[in-house]
């Protein structure tokens, strides 16, 4: 039997509408509900793979920071915005007075480049610290979402996923950072203490700044 | 007397001569005071004859200011040391480095005039900074609709190495804001990188003028309160960001322009008035606040205010109140009228508990109203 048949029974013409009222609703509800998923699908795809997260629509990227210095030497900062925006500020010798500042938007390009690395880095076990060095340098990563990677690692001559963001970030900077030889040299300290406030740190003190990787926030 | 025994005079001359005197002396205590109230209004500076004894500068943020980040830290009541970062004007003990210089545990005021542009730098130089990825600090007006590109936040673009901000707000601003670092919020805000943001009307000529909003009436003096509280768990300078320590808080410390004020004997702050009249309290609670404020009398009578604004916001009808909630992260300017007899009132601010507002010990901070 069809609702039509149904429409010459007063009695069950009633009961048929608010049947097909309510079957409609559900239809409409349905039909809401996979429209909703399908556009949310559509509008929350990535453009690229290295787009963990959309604010607003507008791609986001790894936050990046990097202090590095020598024992003796002022603290210079590199770092990475969540919308790419890339700054830097290097010291002159005396600590007070800026030799260098910037920032610049990287192009896609560079942030494909830069976000890849820091997946590297981010995926990578901590850094060795048995070879000493003049320079020391202090990375944090904080992918959207993601528990933040830190880092604190001596600048060498050899490969390292730490190393080779940290010279990617180096190599997009137009000025060049004060990095002079000191005497005493020490092996490790806290690169992001200003030159007075440091002293020299023992490894456990390094991995006790490592220990805080891979933390919820 | 002496002056008067030597005439011979009638006592009706007498009498009118005592009068006299009288009026001059009242009105030279006129002209004294006006003369005050305008130097202070020409330099941008407030009204108040008497200066809140917690020193906080209050600087007019369209006249170039600018600020740097310092070490700061304090001795609480029961002996613990707390580690600080504050806002420092640059040269104030500002430079960086362990100390703070005598800078205050809340930053300085920032005042802009309504159509004036702020003109606000913050120098990273020495800063002490967290870990990276979280470095570097920011200002962020909070509670003004500025241009994305000023408002200090990392996330949407904002520069963390230093920066200068420079932004105009309209007459729908003018009272009580704030502005803080936005870098790592949560962590950065709890050591102490806050402070007060006063839009204030102007006249013609750009002097700010003494009324509490746009169109609101006028004050004799104006009290600046930055309300804040202190869970030392978050203040150790060692502990990088994301600590699980983020998961709870638990303010062991309550404080007033940075200064705890556990009883009325040794207040956390102090104005000196005339009776008789007008004084704007901005209060400014961070988002760490929930808060209840009351003026009380010397005998712990709660006395009426008068509440004009409400997160900066000129209220459509103010509200004639003797208690007043501050929920986190909200303002409200309100005004006391002094009697014209002489005493002391306790202005002060209870703290909840945030999460079940329930009493916590040393809870009320108390300020002192003397007048």
């Amino acid at each position: 039997m069809s609702c039509f048949d149904l429409f010459r029974s007063s009695a069950s013409a009633g009961r048929c509408l608010r049947g097909l009222l309510v079957l409609s609703g559900l239809l409409v509800i349905g039909a809401c509900q996979s429209g909703v998923r399908d556009s949310d699908r559509v509008a929350s795809k990535p453009s690229d793979p290295f787009d963990y997260n959309y604010c607003g629509g507008v791609p986001v990227y790894p936050v990046i920071g990097v202090n590095f210095s020598t024992f003796c030497g002022p603290r210079n900062q590199i770092a990475v915005g969540r919308y790419g925006k890339l700054m830097w500020l290097f010291p002159a010798p005396d600590g007070q007075h800026v030799l260098a500042q910037g920032e610049r938007q990287l192009s896609l390009k560079e942030l494909k480049r830069v976000s890849l690395l820091a997946e590297v880095v981010q995926l990578a076990d901590p850094e060795p610290l048995s070879q000493p060095g003049a320079v020391n340098y202090r990375m944090g990563i904080n992918f959207s979402g993601r528990p933040s990677k830190r880092l604190h690692a001596i600048l060498i001559d050899a490969y390292s996923p730490a190393h080779e963001l940290f010279q990617a970030l180096l190599d997009l900077v137009p000025d060049r950072p004060l990095l002079p030889g000191c005497q005493p040299e020490a092996s490790f300290f806290d690169p992001s203490l200003l030159p007075g406030e440091r002293r020299p740190l023992s490894l456990s003190a390094v991995n006790d700044y490592q220990r805080y990787s891979n933390v919820a926030e | 007397m002496k002056l008067m025994q030597s005439f011979a005079v009638s006592p009706r001359l007498r009498a009118t001569i005592k009068h006299s005197l009288r009026s001059v002396a009242v009105l030279s205590f006129a002209v004294v005071a006006t003369d005050f109230v305008d130097a202070a209004m020409m330099t941008g500076g407030t009204a108040a004859a008497a200066n809140p004894t917690s020193a906080i500068p209050v600087l007019n943020a369209a006249s170039g200011v600018t600020l740097v980040v310092v070490n700061n830290n304090k001795t609480m009541h029961d002996g613990q040391n707390i580690a600080f970062w504050s806002f420092c004007e640059n040269g104030m003990g500002g430079g960086g480095g362990m100390g703070g210089g005598g800078c205050p545990i809340s930053g300085p005021t920032l005042q802009l005039g309504v159509g004036q542009t702020a003109n606000v730098t913050l120098n990273m130089m020495m800063a002490p900074q967290e870990q990276p990825p979280y470095q570097g600090h920011t200002i962020h007006p909070h509670g003004l609709d500025v241009p994305q590109s000023e408002d200090g936040v990392p996330e949407t673009g904002a520069a963390v190495l230093g920066d200068t901000y420079n932004f105009s707000v309209d007459t729908r601003y003018v009272g009580s804001h704030m502005y803080h670092c936005h870098v790592h919020t949560v962590k950065h805000l709890e050591m102490g990188l806050y402070a007060g943001f006063v839009v204030k009307a102007v006249d013609n000529a750009g002097n700010f003028l003494n009324v509490i909003s746009q169109n609101g009436p006028t004050y004799d003096y104006e009290w600046n309160m930055v309300l804040s509280t202190v869970d030392p768990a978050y203040h150790n300078q060692n502990a990088v960001g994301d600590s699980t320590v983020f998961a709870d808080y638990n303010p062991k410390y309550f404080l007033i322009n940075g200064n705890e004020g556990i009883s009325t004997s040794a207040p956390a702050d102090t104005l000196t008035a005339a009776t008789g009249k007008k004084v704007a309290i901005r209060l400014i609670g961070l988002p760490s606040v929930n808060a209840t404020f009351q003026v009380k009398n010397a005998s712990g009578s709660a006395q009426s205010f008068v509440v004009y604004n409400k997160d900066g916001y000129a209220l459509p009808t103010p509200q004639t109140v003797s208690s007043l909630v501050l929920t986190p992260g909200t303002t409200a300017d309100v005004m006391v009228t002094l009697p014209s007899t002489s005493s002391t009132w306790y202005p002060q601010v209870t703290y909840k508990n945030l999460r079940n507002a329930g009493t916590y010990t040393n809870g009320t901070v108390y300020t002192k109203l003397t007048f």
